[in-house]
């Protein structure tokens, strides 16, 4: 064997399934949220879209391909990714930004339990003070989403950037 | 060559900020450091376990590959054919038993030899190498490679000495509490890239000063704090070092109202985020090595990482984290590990403050050129400490990059 040198890195989209139970327009206004939520730093409103027992991490495609359990966040509840986002507001140091989340290609991929898989693509534009507007990372969302009382939560967000290398620094969550 | 830059007076207490900012500097810093009588760190053994295993890296800005033979020898060549300098290995990693270069096909061996190339005879009598073309005299450009316990460092030079010698005993004994010859276990990979110079974050872990007041989030928790007792313990060079700490409990004390940011009212809803068993011997729970010329080890609780240095010019540099634990970790510990991790890399609830201080450093870097940092904290001299409110680590460390430098 030679090593390749065109070897693909992308990791191939499961499969579309039909949305069944679930009203595509309320899966839409969830991830319409999210985006809104976080680039308005309401991070209280944020937090509410996960259930309690959500597992929410950001990690790079390399550690994905490669089977390796490391993420670059990773919170195993609701009140690990709350730690985070009290950290976030009152002891990191960082430059003021303002964020874009562009999310689309929602597509369902999977039912279980009553619980809804997703995939979709994000982009995170992201502006720091006194500097041009970037690009900060690209990626998919493989999600899991069930319904709490009438309302559609995450139970399960993971966010995997493409781009092994950060720029900078990743502030405001995927 | 003799430079037109002159070092200021007052020697290794200031540090001129053109070190930081000058391209000549830069050029001169990958011949005589990256590309001198160093120790760069390359790999770890763990990831390449297995015959034609590779990965692929950097040493200084020149690419190279670490890869394991067929008798289970590492080599580190250089990734640039021998032929027309095409850098041909473009995957990460891998497994392969010979690369191949795709420009010409030239293909080599895991060990560098060059073990054939298209057309050497040419095509129907045209063409072809000359007689005297040898495979031997074009293999790839080869490394002087060393390993201690699993952690693969490569040098360019021949003067290099051992290195066990080359990082002195007493940061040999550091180095060997983590490294104690367990078999490691690769968790994954974290990367970024920070505009400021590489050397902003050699001087950043050499700085305990800064910890206890930039790190608002390891003062609040106890991880690292002005008055946990601490020490600085430099090779007899000065161009390695250790900060070595020990973890308190949350609490109020005489200092820290000399950190107006502490937040004592903060508490975790998800005490798993730091839940820190011991699991080396002794009261440290904090060591951080610096190992000259592009590796941090890290072990801040459970949490251990190989952060590798990759200048990228003058006002740029990536940061490699590896994190990885014991073959023999249970699954808990694991968890463990991977939960702290949330503390460090590029979205570090601790380390996000580091890059984002680098990248206004080096902002102010570049706006004072005929300007220099002041290194006073502690003292003028670069003698071991036992606290943590000194900034002796980087005065010997440019003490060492002077002489190396020729400045």
């Amino acid at each position: 064997m030679t090593s390749d040198v065109s070897a693909s890195v992308t990791t191939r989209a499961a499969k579309r399934v039909p949305w069944a139970m679930f009203d595509q327009n309320a899966v839409r206004e969830l991830y319409d949220d999210y985006a809104a939520f976080l680039d308005d730093g309401d991070y209280a409103s944020w937090l509410e879209l996960f259930d309690e027992s959500a597992v929410y991490t950001v990690t790079a495609r390399e550690n994905v391909e490669r089977g390796l359990p490391l993420a670059t966040i990773r919170c195993d509840s609701r009140g690990m990714l709350a730690d985070r986002i009290d950290a976030l507001v009152t002891t990191q140091f960082y430059a003021r930004r303002i964020t874009r989340h562009v999310v689309t290609a929602i597509r369902p991929v999977g039912i279980d339990n009553g619980h809804l898989h997703t995939s979709a693509n994000f982009v995170l534009i992201e502006t720091i003070e006194d500097e041009s507007t970037r690009i900060q990372s690209a990626g998919t969302y493989d999600d899991v989403i069930a319904m709490f009382d009438g309302e559609l939560r995450f139970v399960e967000k993971r966010a995997i950037y493409d781009a092994p290398l950060v720029p900078t620094s990743i502030i405001v969550p995927l | 060559m003799r430079s037109a830059r002159r070092w200021p007076d007052e020697r290794i207490s200031r540090v001129p900020y053109w070190v930081y900012t000058d391209a000549d500097m830069y050029q001169r810093e990958q011949e005589r450091i990256f590309g001198g009588p160093s120790w760069s760190y390359v790999a770890l053994a763990a990831e390449i376990p297995g015959a034609g295993d590779f990965v692929r890296t950097s040493i200084g800005e020149i690419p190279v590959i670490v890869t394991r033979a067929r008798d289970g020898k590492v080599h580190v060549l250089v990734n640039r054919c021998a032929h027309r300098g095409v850098m041909f290995c473009h995957a990460s990693s891998g497994t392969a038993t010979t690369f191949t270069c795709p420009y010409h096909q030239w293909s080599y061996a895991s060990d560098g030899r060059l073990l054939g190339l298209p057309f050497k005879k040419g095509v129907g009598g045209h063409g072809g190498m000359p007689a005297d073309f040898a495979n031997g005299e074009h293999g790839l450009e080869t490394l002087r490679v060393t390993e201690r316990h699993g952690v693969i460092f490569a040098s360019f030079s021949s003067d290099t000495p051992s290195f066990e010698e080359y990082l002195g005993s007493t940061n040999v004994g550091w180095f060997d509490r983590v490294f104690d010859g367990r078999p490691l276990r690769v968790l994954g990979y974290q990367r970024q890239v920070v505009p400021a110079n590489w050397k902003l974050m050699f001087e950043n872990i050499k700085d305990p000063y800064h910890a206890s007041l930039l790190h608002v989030f390891l003062v609040t928790f106890g991880l690292f704090r002005a008055d946990n007792p601490s020490k600085t313990q430099m090779d007899s060079t000065g161009q390695h070092s250790v900060l070595v700490s020990q973890r308190s409990e949350q609490r109020e004390v005489v200092g820290t109202t000399d950190i107006a940011r502490v937040q004592h009212d903060l508490e975790l809803r998800d005490a798993r985020l730091l839940d820190p068993v011991r699991e080396f011997p002794g009261q440290t729970t904090v060591v951080m090595q610096t190992i000259w010329p592009n590796l941090i080890v890290q072990q801040q609780s459970n949490t251990l990482a190989m952060r590798q240095l990759v200048p990228r010019g003058v006002g740029e540099f990536e940061l490699h984290w590896t994190y990885f634990g014991y073959e023999s970790d249970d699954d808990e510990m694991t968890t463990r590990r991977l939960r702290q991790a949330n503390l460090m890399g590029p979205a570090g609830l601790v380390s996000i403050d580091d890059s984002e201080v680098m990248r206004l450093a080096q902002l102010g870097a570049i706006a004072g050129n005929d300007r220099a940092a002041l290194l006073e904290m502690g003292g003028h001299d670069t003698v071991d400490t036992e606290h943590m409110v000194t900034e002796v680590a980087i005065r010997a460390f440019y003490d060492h990059y002077r002489s190396v430098m020729g400045l």
